[in-house]
């Protein structure tokens, strides 16, 4: 009966609105927290964000196909650098979610890298086998331009590890072969984003290697402390050549033929060894200490 | 009055800063969509604290530890949000699972206020959960699992991603509580007795036993031994699936119930 009352008076429609519209917006603030009630007054000191891992790759396809590619069923990624004159950046995946880039991979005992990585495609041909071997297309500086100050911001805002910038090469060595030889990791170094072995260094280590190289399962024990899935067989067997070649991509991209040799031996010693120069490895520490 | 537009210029300058963040300085397309994308969220971690609720509620959040959520032993019970869910908590530690390893970044975890085991003359008790506790429990797995779309089998204890580190949650969790609830396989009980009648038989071999756990999800030797690696993950999974005996001794019981959860389509929701 009253609300018959209120209906029919035009001076309180206004007021009715407004109680309506405020129970909407009671139910919509509360939503499921109100169901589950939960307690939000305490943190937890340990926490960081869920992308741990940056890994880089090239498309091979062009910019139109790359993008079909990337927002289709069966692969994607969290952003796409172009090629084109002036370089975009495209954001395909949210960093909170997880994208389709990464595949079976494994890098310092993480396995499946999917759920824990941003990945960022680069739109470039990648290689073609030709008569003198296999050519990798370059990335041209304005891309670089445009890819580093990327890198810089997803690494600052998710706290990664410099040692936690990848290739994806670098995480799935017996399959992958991005972002390949021509990627100037360099660059990374120089704008401090990864860790570059120091030159003198490598040279001096180079000097005692020339007389003595060390034996395969040197090699095998070191790439897998530097962080790469390795088989330990002291042997020279395929898959160790391939994860040898990917480290070569790297940082030694002048000969990448995958094998042991001194120079290799001396910059993977100096990585291996040496403390990281670039900022603290986040969390690496307390990694140990997890429960 | 000049000052006053002056401000409001600089008001809305900030406003807009804000708003763009650092889209602008990058300059983000976000024309392009990606349709094969999903939550980091892949599975869903049950512990017990092994501590009263003063000191689990201090030492999740002031120690090197953490979680996702503290379910207290209050009651009613009080559940707690620790860690944001878009975050990385430090609850698994060195874990594995169906091959994946490490499942910090890939997980949310649970921990509830439990004391855990103690060591009497009698042997090892365990400290039943009060229904009270589960019943808060249940929505709260069942609000995660449809957010992030975790599959029931992604469901697990902490025992079973590190079976040679942990005990928790223990044989008294009541997973058979999350099964009736829809939330987790749950193997047939007839198609269970049928098969272990067989197995009464002829007990199947450790290779077998060992095959067979790291199918369903466990990282388990695989050398045809039963050594003290391949117990210990025996104990996880009887202490889940068969929690009357646990010893980590293969028998056909824990032989019958594996061979269906290995083989029978997910019986889920139908119970």
């Amino acid at each position: 009966m009253s609300f018959f009352i209120i209906k029919h008076n035009p001076a309180n429609i206004p007021a009715m609105k407004k109680f309506f519209t405020l129970i909407a917006m009671t139910t919509l603030l509360t939503g499921c927290a109100s169901t589950l009630n939960i307690d939000r007054t305490y943190s937890g000191k340990l926490q960081d964000s869920r992308a741990r891992f940056l890994v880089i790759h090239y498309t091979v396809s062009n910019l139109q196909r790359s993008i079909e590619l990337l927002t289709g069923d069966q692969v994607s990624v969290h952003y796409l650098v172009t090629d084109e004159a002036q370089p975009r950046i495209y954001g395909m995946v949210d960093e909170n979610k997880r994208a389709w880039h990464a595949g079976k991979s494994e890098w310092k005992d993480y396995k499946s890298l999917g759920a824990s990585s941003i990945g960022i495609e680069i739109v470039n041909p990648g290689y073609t086998d030709t008569a003198q071997g296999r050519v990798y297309a370059p990335f041209p500086q304005k891309q670089m331009d445009v890819l580093l100050p990327l890198i810089k911001d997803i690494v600052a805002r998710n706290q990664i590890a410099p040692e936690n910038i990848l290739g994806h090469s670098d995480i799935a060595p017996q399959r992958k072969q991005d972002p390949g030889p021509m990627f100037p990791w360099k660059q990374l170094a120089d704008a401090g984003l990864i860790i570059w072995p120091d030159a003198e260094q490598v040279k001096l280590k180079q000097a005692g290697f020339e007389g003595h190289l060390p034996d395969i399962a040197w090699f095998q024990k070191k790439l897998h402390v530097h962080g790469f899935a390795v088989p330990q067989t002291g042997e020279l067997d395929a898959a160790t050549q391939n994860v040898i070649s990917v480290f070569q991509m790297k940082y030694r991209p002048a000969n990448i033929d995958g094998k042991p040799d001194a120079e290799t031996a001396a910059i993977l010693e100096v990585l291996t060894t040496a403390p990281s120069t670039i900022g603290t490895p986040f969390l690496e520490q307390t990694a140990q200490a997890q429960k | 009055m000049k000052l006053l537009r002056m401000k409001s210029w600089l008001v809305l300058a900030v406003a807009m800063a804000v708003l763009s963040g650092c889209a602008a300085g990058l300059r983000l397309d976000t024309s392009k969509t990606a349709v094969s994308q999903e939550s980091r969220v892949k599975f869903l971690i049950i512990h017990y604290t092994a501590l009263d609720m003063p000191t689990s509620l201090r030492v999740l959040t002031q120690q090197e530890v953490s979680a996702h959520y503290l379910v207290g032993d209050d009651n009613p019970t009080t559940v707690y949000r620790l860690v944001d869910e878009s975050q990385t908590a430090y609850q698994a530690g060195l874990s594995d699972w169906k091959g994946f390893s490490r499942l910090n970044p890939s997980s949310i975890g649970i921990e509830i206020v439990n004391l855990g085991y103690q060591d009497g003359p009698n042997g090892r008790t365990y400290q039943p959960f009060p229904q009270y506790q589960i019943d808060r429990l249940i929505p709260l797995i069942r609000d995660i699992v449809a957010r992030h779309k975790i599959k029931p089998e992604n469901i697990l204890g902490h025992q079973e991603i590190a079976p040679q580190r942990k005990p928790d949650p223990g044989p008294l969790f009541p997973w058979k509580q999350l099964a009736d609830a829809g939330l987790i396989p749950w193997p047939d009980a007839n198609q269970v007795a049928a098969l272990q009648a067989g197995y009464e038989q002829q007990l199947p071999d450790i290779a077998w036993f060992q095959k067979k756990l790291a199918q369903h999800g466990y990282a388990t030797p695989q050398t045809g031994i039963l050594d003290d690696a391949t117990r210990n993950v025996l104990i996880a999974f009887q202490a889940r699936h068969r929690p009357a005996k646990f010893d980590g001794t293969p028998d056909a019981e824990s032989a019958a119930i594996l061979e269906v959860l290995t083989t029978t389509a997910k019986t889920i929701g139908k119970q």
